[in-house]
């Protein structure tokens, strides 16, 4: 890569190419955590089943898009893009929730 | 965001015309052309989250408001299946990370079976959901078309009188007949999750061709490295879906 | 007023450029399957320019009806399909893409010193995504139209019509898609394909805004995609998520609608509130005032405009606290905006104005948007709009920030690039004229109107009580005037094409690396990148410009 690339675009990506093991590993990660969200549908938590199943659904989805899409290896601005997105996704639940909450909520 | 841009003079003229062939020519660099590609995939998938978080909000509302009809509908879901699907999708993704990484150290055949074998696994996903789909079919549970709540009311039973749903309750009508909102967001999030498979599997197909022919392991690794951006994507859709629809109070 | 900064080459002499964008290639394929991006902004400028006939046909349609109190025009059910044509095909197919598609496109890669935009295939076809939305808009008014309203409001889009719904949505959908390519196009441009020098706070405020606008398009344009495709499922298969009967909520659906639609609007004034920073420094010959401030408010202007959509429910059944909530957050985006009329109007004092028609639309923006503006701040208020909203109050405010701030805007940027675009100029006095023209006829039709809603007259009704006649017939005498002030440029525009006067790289003798190639442009734009050292709106340095640093052809 010739090091006039800065010229146009003087932040690149680290070009660091990542090893397969680290792919093995969140591979099996992901499984695991497969595991345990089906395990713990099955235990009685209360309130909080809801709460670990889509934390858990959280953890995996930060684990591929740091490790499978490269985020982690990214530049600052894919960064601040897909956190943008994940932003808005919570302005639109969060304020559509501010309605429903305040008029229309709970057991029925 | 960059704020500084380093200007040099006429210097870079010279590199105009040592670029590879498959940099575009309103492009200064290959470089460039990367990461502008990579950014536009990644500003798409922005507008992807946008669009089912809308079938998210809509389905946070109605679990919320018919919980009981929603346990009850969740119960029909296989969660062998959906574990199954999870892990196949999972496993498809891996493949799909690994094929980055051979287009990435020009290992041309084994780009070629990483991207089969995820597209293996895409396929064997969709061939699990087509079985899913086929059993709400024949219980009568596909809204709006072809829907019954007599299951709902009147939960089925094995011969030693035990419910054939582990857990399984009997709904009043009025309740029962929520569980058809719970079905409509099942059919149209994985309906809509399916129809991006589709298209990503089409595309893969395209990709293996191409990638068989070399294309992409002469260090033309973008377009492998932002389909695998995409199939990725799809997989998070589903990691968040799969807990949502199938794993609803299986306790108690 | 015999000032004037317009300084074109010897007309005895001058000959339009022997290569450029417009006759590089020939034949209809070449402008088809054409990735230029100046090419595709001229396709863009013929298709909005259609659609904008059409809906401003409808738009005639609404205020002959409404001449007299007697619904004695057309039925009301014709009506109905009448008043949601002109607003699906002037939101749609007008104002959310005219700006952005025939001038972002156009000039955005020349502005940023490059030779197309990121992605010159996916331009073209948001183009073609945008053809085929318009067809379906036509066909589903030729196959009966559509009564809901642009707003698609359940449940009555969803149960109680039997009209062409599914197609228009589908119209809508597509015309989305557009849009959202259209953007995705701009954000990385912008920011990848900046020429050597050209950091953030050198652009100019024209790329900001429509920056600020493309993040809009694509966070808030998929909401209402999936919102559509929920109503055409709910009026096919009946599944129940807006309909109360099988529980669900409809207010659900107004939530994913607006949440585009309000975002949609600052796409439609973004872009042209970037064309008014050009034109009011260029006509100043001034840098534009306090440019931080306007490039920060542009992209606050984006941010916060995600946060206030239930502005447009205060009715429609929303908690009391979430209203509360909504109407505070609406208070403060209105300030970002104001911050740009002031900054506008810094940037002329102490300037050298002149007053070439491009500045007179720019002028009768300031006027008009902060009207506009101004009326929306009381509708956000919500104690004043219980009682204004669904009246004729809510369309004057509407009208005054699209039509009297966009489409001037727009307007502005015809007359002001079109010298660039063509090569040509149009004849200075009737332009002038048709600038006056449409200001007249812009106030005489939406003024009447601020007070027949304020008096009660509902919106969307095309029979009202005798009393209301008189202003009616002011604003459907206005609409009158406002057209011609509309055709006149649509005449001489072309007439110029062909005796219009050679204009030269630089008429207006603008900063901006667009003015410093040929009119019209090279496809490439620039035979060499150009390499970026001054700020936006440096005049100083375009008086000691003593050699170009691109050169043109022929």
């Amino acid at each position: 890569m010739s090091e006039h690339s800065n010229l146009i675009d003087p932040e690149h990506a680290d070009h660091h190419i990542v090893s397969p093991l680290v792919y093995v590993a969140v591979y099996l990660t992901l499984l695991a955590c497969t595991g345990i969200t089906v395990w713990a549908a099955y235990q009685e938590f209360g309130i909080f089943n809801p709460v670990i199943a889509v934390g858990i659904a959280c953890f995996k989805g930060v684990v591929v898009i740091l490790w499978f899409m490269h985020v982690l290896y990214s530049t600052k601005l894919v960064k601040l893009t897909v956190f943008s997105g994940f932003l808005t996704f919570l302005v639109l639940i969060m304020m559509t929730m501010l309605d429903y909450f305040t008029r229309a909520w709970g057991r029925w | 965001m960059d704020s500084q841009a380093i200007a040099t003079g006429a210097a870079n003229a010279a590199e105009h015309h040592a670029h590879p062939s498959y940099q575009r020519h309103h492009f200064e660099t290959e470089g460039q052309q990367r990461e502008a590609a990579s950014l536009g995939m990644w500003v798409f998938l922005l507008t992807e989250i946008m669009f089912f978080g809308g079938m998210f909000f809509a389905y946070l509302l109605y679990r919320n408001w018919y919980n009981p009809a929603f346990v009850e509908a969740s119960r029909q879901l296989s969660i062998p299946m959906g574990t199954a699907n999870t892990a196949i999708l999972i496993t498809s993704g891996f493949f799909m990370a690994l094929g980055v990484w051979a287009a990435e150290v020009r290992k041309r055949n084994l780009l070629v079976l990483f991207l089969i074998l995820t597209n293996i696994f895409g396929c064997a996903f969709l061939g699990v959901k087509y079985f899913e789909y086929k059993e709400k079919w024949e219980h009568k549970h596909i809204p709006g078309i072809r829907y019954s709540i007599e299951e709902f009311m009147h939960p089925l039973k094995n011969a030693n009188g035990t419910t054939e749903l582990e857990g399984a309750k009997a709904l009043p009508q009025d309740i029962a007949q929520q569980t058809e909102m719970f079905f409509f967001l099942y059919f149209a999030m994985t309906g809509m999750h399916a129809l991006h498979m589709i298209i990503g599997i089409g595309l893969l197909v395209f990709y293996t061709y191409g990638a068989a022919k070399g294309k992409y392991t002469n260090g033309y690794v973008m377009p492998i490295e932002n389909f695998g951006l995409y199939w990725h994507f799809v997989d998070i859709v589903w990691i968040f879906l799969f807990p949502l629809l199938y794993l609803i109070n299986r306790h108690g | 007023m015999s000032a004037t900064i317009i300084s074109l080459p010897d007309q005895s002499t001058a000959r339009l450029p022997k290569v450029n964008y417009l006759n590089k290639e020939h034949g209809l394929l070449s402008w088809l399957l054409t990735g230029d991006h100046k090419r595709i902004a001229m396709l863009y400028l013929i298709s909005t320019t259609f659609f904008f006939v059409i809906g401003g046909a409808f738009a005639a349609f609404i205020r002959m009806e409404l001449l007299t109190p007697a619904p004695d025009l057309m039925t009301s059910d014709t009506y109905n399909k009448v008043f949601t044509a002109h607003g699906l095909i002037m939101v749609f197919l007008f104002l959310v893409p005219a700006v952005p598609a025939i001038f972002g496109n156009f000039l955005i890669p020349m502005m940023i010193g490059a030779k197309d935009l990121a992605f010159p295939k996916v331009n073209l076809l948001s183009w073609y995504l945008y053809m085929v939305a318009g067809c379906l808009m036509l066909g589903t008014i030729i196959f009966g139209g559509v009564d809901t309203g642009w707003t698609f409001t359940t449940p009555l889009s969803t149960h109680y019509v039997n009209t062409n719904v599914i197609s228009a949505g589908l119209g809508a959908f597509v015309a989305g898609f557009s849009s959202i390519f259209t953007g995705l196009n701009f954000i990385v441009t912008i920011h990848r394909m900046r020429a050597p020098g050209l950091t953030w706070f050198r652009l100019p405020l024209f790329v900001w805004a429509h920056y600020a606008a493309s993040i809009q398009m694509i966070l808030g344009t998929p909401v209402v995609a999936i919102a559509i495709v929920l109503v055409a499922l709910e009026r096919t298969i009946g599944i129940g998520v807006f309909d109360p009967a099988k529980g669900g909520d409809p207010i659900l659906f107004q939530h994913l609608f607006w949440f585009y639609s309000h975002p949609a609007v600052y796409i439609m004034i973004l872009p042209p509130m970037g064309i008014i920073s050009e034109v009011m420094s260029t006509f100043s010959r001034k840098r534009v005032f306090g440019y931080t401030a306007v490039a920060f408010s542009s992209v606050a202007i984006a941010v916060f405009g995600f946060f206030v959509w239930a502005h447009h429910m205060f009715i429609m059944g929303i908690s009391n606290y979430s209203a509360l909530v909504f109407s505070l957050l609406t208070m403060l985006v209105a300030v970002p905006s104001a911050i740009k009329i002031f900054n506008w109007t810094f940037t002329m004092y102490k300037g050298s104005i002149t007053f070439e028609t491009p500045m007179l639309y720019a002028f009768g923006f300031i006027g008009l948007f902060t009207i506009g503006g101004l009326t929306g701040v009381f509708l956000g208020v919500m104690g004043t709009d219980i009682h204004l909203t669904e009246t004729y109050f809510i369309v004057a405010h509407f009208h005054f920030v699209m039509v009297g701030g966009a489409l001037m805007g727009y307007l502005a940027a015809i007359h002001f690039w079109w010298p660039k675009m063509t090569g040509r100029m149009y004849p200075e006095s009737i332009s002038k004229l048709a600038a006056v023209i449409a200001f007249v006829g812009f106030n005489l039709t939406f003024l009447p109107q601020f007070m027949l809603g304020y008096m009660g007259m509902p919106r969307r009704y095309h029979a009202y009580p005798p009393e209301f006649q008189v202003l009616n017939v002011l604003s459907t005498a206005g609409a009158t005037v406002l057209g011609i002030g509309y055709m006149l440029p649509m005449i001489y525009l072309v007439w110029s094409l062909k005796y219009g006067k050679i204009a030269g790289d630089n008429p207006w003798q603008a900063t901006g690396l667009e003015w410093q190639t040929q009119s019209p442009p090279l496809t490439e734009n620039f035979t060499e990148i150009p390499i970026v050292d001054h700020d936006a709106y440096d005049y100083e340095w375009l008086a000691h410009k003593t050699h170009r640093e691109v050169t043109s052809v022929g």
